[in-house]
């Protein structure tokens, strides 16, 4: 048996997905490692014990934020990918399996995290809640945020939107001051 | 009895009236949390003439420090095309239209946290382009402190979108 294939047999051996036949196949594998018995018994385990801590299913309450959050810890996590590659090697390839649990329980606790920053006001965890994450829906657009100490303000540059045309702005009747725009119930109080 | 019957459906909307608005007055979404200024400025090495007297120019020493934004250290003269001050309402998305009736450029802030005691408050903030939304951003506000959002170019020039913290209600 080559080795895609064992631990493809081991990954849903794991899961208790095997049919008889699959398992009649693996049957030589598990003889020759029993040390594998126990490691099920530890990998269910922890996954009873993330099933218990976890909510099955939470709606994000930004999706756009979660998911841009999400993009750059995989992009930070990707950048010390190289580094531990020689690390990771060395492992049995069957354990990044494992660890994929660990994992969602990693990002999910993160969400979690930034669930309670955005509790209601006043509450003290909110004085870490100063940075922000820019999150555009197209990919042409890149931000840069700069602490600009001379204005004493914040500056977002902005690269990649399209230009306005001439007839966009109707302007031409004063510069308009004081109150226009709309409100919309959003349902929720802060 | 046909007086009587009129007389009650008379109460009985008398009576649905000032359920529905004491429902309004009670919203408490409506709370009035703070207030929040868009201004939109334009920067260009152009004539400001032609924009007629829809624009007002910035002050000298604001358009000196603007200068010095790398992205903008071409423009010689910078403007203001409009401005719009709104409450920030505890439970209501705001959408701001810094030109009045222009719906090109709008911003909109949803409140999230308030932080009173350092006059701060974080808002959700969008900016809208053309009737699509560009950018999402969250950000703790300080009371007077700005952020310039160097946004799209137009004509001979680029856009400035600014968005600053009023004032903030303590209760």
């Amino acid at each position: 048996m080559n080795d895609d294939r064992k631990e493809e047999l081991l990954t849903r051996w794991m899961d208790d997905a095997l049919s008889a036949e699959e398992l009649r196949e693996l049957e030589p594998v598990l003889a020759e490692n029993p040390d594998l018995n126990e490691e099920r018994v530890d990998y269910r385990k922890l996954r009873d014990e993330l099933k218990a801590a976890i909510p099955a299913e939470v709606e994000p309450p930004y999706p756009d934020f979660f998911n841009a959050h999400l993009e750059r810890l995989v992009r930070e996590a990707s950048g010390d990918e190289q580094v531990r590659e020689g690390a990771i090697r060395g492992f049995s390839r069957i354990w990044l399996w494992w660890m994929a649990p660990a994992a969602t329980a990693v990002v999910v606790g993160a969400f979690l995290l930034g669930m309670q920053s955005a509790q209601p006001p006043d509450s003290p965890g909110l004085a870490d809640a100063s940075s922000s994450e820019i999150y555009s829906p197209f990919a042409t657009v890149e931000t840069k945020i700069i602490r600009d100490a001379e204005l004493d303000a914040t500056l977002i540059v902005v690269e990649g939107l399209d230009d306005l045309d001439d007839q966009d702005l109707v302007i031409g009747g004063g510069s308009i001051e004081g109150e226009h725009g709309f409100f919309v119930n959003t349902g929720e109080i802060y | 009895m046909r007086f009587t019957s009129v007389k009650t459906l008379a109460a009985a909307l008398l009576l649905t009236l000032s359920f529905l608005a004491t429902g309004r007055a009670d919203d408490p979404g409506k709370k009035i949390i703070g207030t929040v200024r868009t201004e939109l400025i334009f920067g260009t090495k152009g004539a400001v003439e032609a924009l007629g007297n829809g624009s007002v120019k910035l002050p000298a020493e604001e358009q000196e420090r603007l200068r010095k934004i790398e992205k903008l250290e071409n423009f010689t003269k910078f403007v203001k095309l409009g401005s719009v001050e709104q409450p920030v309402l505890a439970g209501y998305k705001i959408w701001a239209t810094p030109i009045k009736n222009s719906e090109a450029i709008m911003v909109t802030f949803q409140p999230q946290a308030r932080i009173v005691e350092e006059n701060k408050l974080r808002l959700d903030i969008e900016y809208w382009q053309k009737k699509k939304m560009a950018l999402r951003w969250d950000r703790v506000f300080e009371v007077g402190k700005r952020v310039y959002l160097i946004g799209p170019k137009w004509r001979e020039g680029n856009l400035i979108i600014t968005v600053e913290l009023v004032n903030l209600r303590h209760k």
